[in-house]
């Protein structure tokens, strides 16, 4: 542990495709790419939570600790998204891929997933498991770390963010402080120099 | 057994730091055991990866450069619930956060280490409501009022100044035919400067060591890094933002009679009989948090102050007599959270600023009280936490879920998607009005034990809480007021979030004074234990931010116990 480098193993593991692609759906509904207020507002606007790899800070984040509580978030999206599809009530066609499930469903049928798993996490077992004995809002949890991971520092530390947090240290301001016109702390913290 | 201090306190917090400071000013010799770690003192230089010393007594350990390299400024090195410099956890981030299961999901925001949930408190020292102390609490607000003043002029509180985004708050809320308070104790609805723990620039005021300390270039630099933890000034005990180990921690290293021991984690209190049959409090077992070494130690006085979730959960984990109201009785201001979007034009109108830049300023620098209801409190911060409190917390689901119809805000829901971004693009043209909830007390809250689950310090606290529907009606009726002032300063779009009841911010009376204490905050059923923390507050004070009144409390608190077991007899 003191090599503080478990975080890259973790992620080394993180080859199981599902999961990645789980992940990344979740983040990409959330906080999406967008060719519309790209047009409008410029460039910069296109970028979202795939081009920050929050999939990685969400994965990081949720098996920092608690082993396998990644792969059993993406258990329970493609719950989810199992009962949304039997419902008839994805509003979008299937793009069916090795992703799983979640991920099949366009961004904003995700969106209708995850609206239901909410709605009914507290009344089925099936929708709960395993979150039932852990301190997570399933739901909230999940949009708040990803807004976290997006509008935070955590991309800002490049080459350093799969560490440790004591280990990390800020390579640059994340690109996200750029769209919304946040200036960052204020006298700027100092960056680190990316060892070549 | 001998007594290894007068006083042990547990906890090292908004409450437990000033009972231990004030019973250290009348000459006795106290202990404070912290569960989490010490920013800012050269016996640990890397607080969160290296045990460091086992204790200070100190005021020559206090070191700003370490603190300084401590905080950060930055969101998720600060704030994250897991990881987080703020945590409820250990101070080694190697290890996991302490665990507590909160029915219904949500988390408990509070932290360990010295200075407690006042290291990343916003600073805010209101007073109680009179009528939600007179009459309602087993003492009276005139009695709280001498303390209140001890305290203010201590930390010390004054009115916080005005940016961009208070003036357009009082715009608003003027605009809306609101007058403004000019008192510190609230009986009718009114805006005012919020009462605050934050040091103005240039100042004056007595820091510790009467003279010793002179210091020019210290005061709030408007930088908006409350929540992510202050640090600006030349000292410690001179930093802007007044969190516990900024000034009764200082004041109290400065007595000579205080020893601190950080990463200590309490598992138990001690009783025995005395002669006459009553049981009384002897003082603690503790757990190193680097070593997992327990120490006993005994005192003739214990005062818990390790919150109001630990402090319950401490007596329960160590038997001490049944009461049908440990830890039961939980409040928490319900907390909701509203936001402006304004567009350029309008903000020229109102405060003559194409932008409002919500990160400027001290993050919480205004407020609306409304007895009877609660409170509106001007939000800002840096983008992370903005977007989580404004954007990501809901009980109704996705804004796409809900129609409003002719409620007063345009959305009511979690802002996902495009439209997320489209909002946090505004991000600078944003005005965020946070709301507390004059919640009522219901026995049936409140926080047990998971008796199939220990950690390393114990059964595990399990967290319920359910609001009233006149809970529901008061909070509903704050927002039609939070949504009322934005409209009339102008905003363009407002997004009510409509919060679940499960974040839990402001954690209140599970140890109600005169249920579970008796007026003076002595245990009824144990002598020799007090209580000194948001724990023993009687209710959640009609609204406003519990600090204040828990601060004033210790203050009393430690008379109490020196008047009745320390003074000299006559």
């Amino acid at each position: 542990m003191e090599s503080g480098n478990n975080n890259q193993d973790m992620l080394e593991e993180y080859t199981l495709k599902q999961t990645k692609a789980t992940l990344s759906a979740f983040v990409d509904a959330i906080i999406p790419r967008s060719e519309e207020l790209a047009k409008e507002y410029g460039e910069i606007q296109y970028f979202g939570a795939l081009d920050l790899l929050v999939d990685e800070y969400l994965y990081i984040t949720l098996n920092e600790y608690q082993p396998d509580l990644a792969e059993a978030t993406v258990e329970m999206l493609n719950a989810a998204a199992q009962r949304l599809v039997s419902r008839v009530e994805n509003k979008k066609p299937l793009n069916l891929s090795e992703g799983g499930l979640f991920a099949s469903l366009a961004p904003s049928d995700r969106l209708l997933a995850i609206a239901l798993l909410k709605k009914y996490q507290y009344s089925s077992s099936h929708l709960l498991y395993p979150y039932e004995n852990i301190f997570y809002n399933v739901v909230d949890n999940l949009i708040r770390l990803t807004m976290i991971g997006y509008y935070s520092e955590w991309f800002g530390y490049g080459t350093t963010r799969l560490l440790q947090p004591n280990n990390r240290v800020l390579e640059f301001y994340p690109l996200s402080w750029n769209q919304i016109d946040y200036p960052g702390p204020t006298p700027p913290r100092q960056l680190a120099m990316i060892e070549s | 057994m001998e007594k290894d201090f007068d006083v042990i306190v547990i906890g090292a917090g908004g409450g437990g730091a000033v009972v231990a400071k004030e019973l250290c000013d009348k000459g006795l010799r106290v202990l404070v055991l912290e569960a989490g770690a010490w920013y800012g003192n050269k016996k640990w230089p890397k607080p969160n990866s290296e045990p460091g010393e086992k204790s200070s007594s100190s005021y020559e350990d206090l070191s700003i450069d370490i603190l300084n390299e401590c905080f950060t400024d930055l969101e998720d090195d600060m704030n994250s619930l897991i990881s987080g410099k703020f945590r409820w956890g250990p101070a080694n981030r190697q290890k996991e956060p302490w665990k507590r299961l909160v029915a219904h999901g949500g988390f408990t925001w509070q932290n360990a280490g010295v200075g407690g949930s006042t290291l990343h408190y916003l600073g805010n020292h209101p007073r109680a409501y009179p009528t939600s102390v007179n009459q309602v609490w087993p003492i009276t607000y005139d009695e709280l009022i001498p303390y209140y003043e001890k305290v203010e002029q201590l930390l010390p509180v004054t009115n916080a100044p005005a940016v961009a985004k208070e003036d357009l708050f009082y715009y608003g809320a003027s605009k809306a035919g609101w007058s403004q308070h000019d008192t510190k104790n609230v009986t009718t609805p009114g805006y005012r400067p919020q009462p605050n723990a934050i040091l103005r620039r240039g100042q004056s005021y007595q820091f510790p060591g009467e003279g010793l300390h002179e210091y020019t270039n210290y005061g709030c630099t408007l930088r908006g890094h409350c929540i992510n933890g202050c640090h600006i000034g030349p000292t410690v005990d001179s930093v802007a933002k007044r969190s516990t180990f900024t000034n009764y921690i200082p004041f109290a290293l400065l007595t000579g009679n205080i020893e601190i021991r950080p990463n200590n984690f309490v598992i138990q209190v001690l009783t025995e009989k005395d002669n006459n049959g009553d049981l009384q409090a002897i003082g603690v077992i503790s757990k190193d948090t680097w070593t997992g070494e327990t120490t006993q130690l005994r005192a003739d006085i214990v005062v818990m102050a390790a919150g109001t979730i630990e402090t319950p959960r401490l007596w329960l984990n160590s038997n001490l007599p049944e009461n049908p109201w440990v830890g039961r009785g939980l409040v928490n201001h319900w907390f909701d959270s509203v936001t402006g979007i304004f567009e350029e034009s309008a903000l020229m109108e109102a405060i003559g600023s194409p932008n409002i830049r919500p990160f400027s300023g001290q993050n919480a620098a205004a407020r609306f009280d409304y007895p009877g209801w609660g409170v509106l409190e001007l939000f800002g911060c840096s983008p992370a936490l903005y977007s989580t409190l404004g954007y990501a917390s809901s009980d109704s689901g996705f804004f796409f879920e809900n129609k409003v119809g002719d409620k007063p805000w345009d959305y009511e829901g979690a802002i996902v998607g495009d439209l997320l971004k489209e909002y946090m693009m505004n991000y600078q043209r944003t005005l965020n009005i946070v709301i507390f909830t004059d919640d009522e007390v219901n026995q049936d809250n409140g926080v047990t034990l998971d008796m199939h689950e220990k950690d390393e310090n114990g059964y595990i606290p399990i967290i319920r809480y359910h609001a009233s529907q006149k809970d529901r009606i008061k909070r509903d009726n704050l927002a039609t007021l939070a949504s009322n002032i934005l409209r009339t300063a102008g905003a363009k779009t407002i997004v009510r979030a409509n919060w679940s009841p499960d974040i839990y911010i402001h954690l209140m009376s599970t140890m109600r004074i005169g249920l579970v204490t008796n007026t003076q905050c002595e245990a009824l059923q144990v002598k020799k234990l007090y209580i000194a923390d948001n724990s023993v507050l009687y209710n959640s004070l009609g609204g406003p931010n519990p600090t204040l009144t828990t601060q004033a409390l210790a203050t009393r608190t430690a008379d109490n116990i020196f008047d009745k077991y320390f003074a000299p007899q006559a």
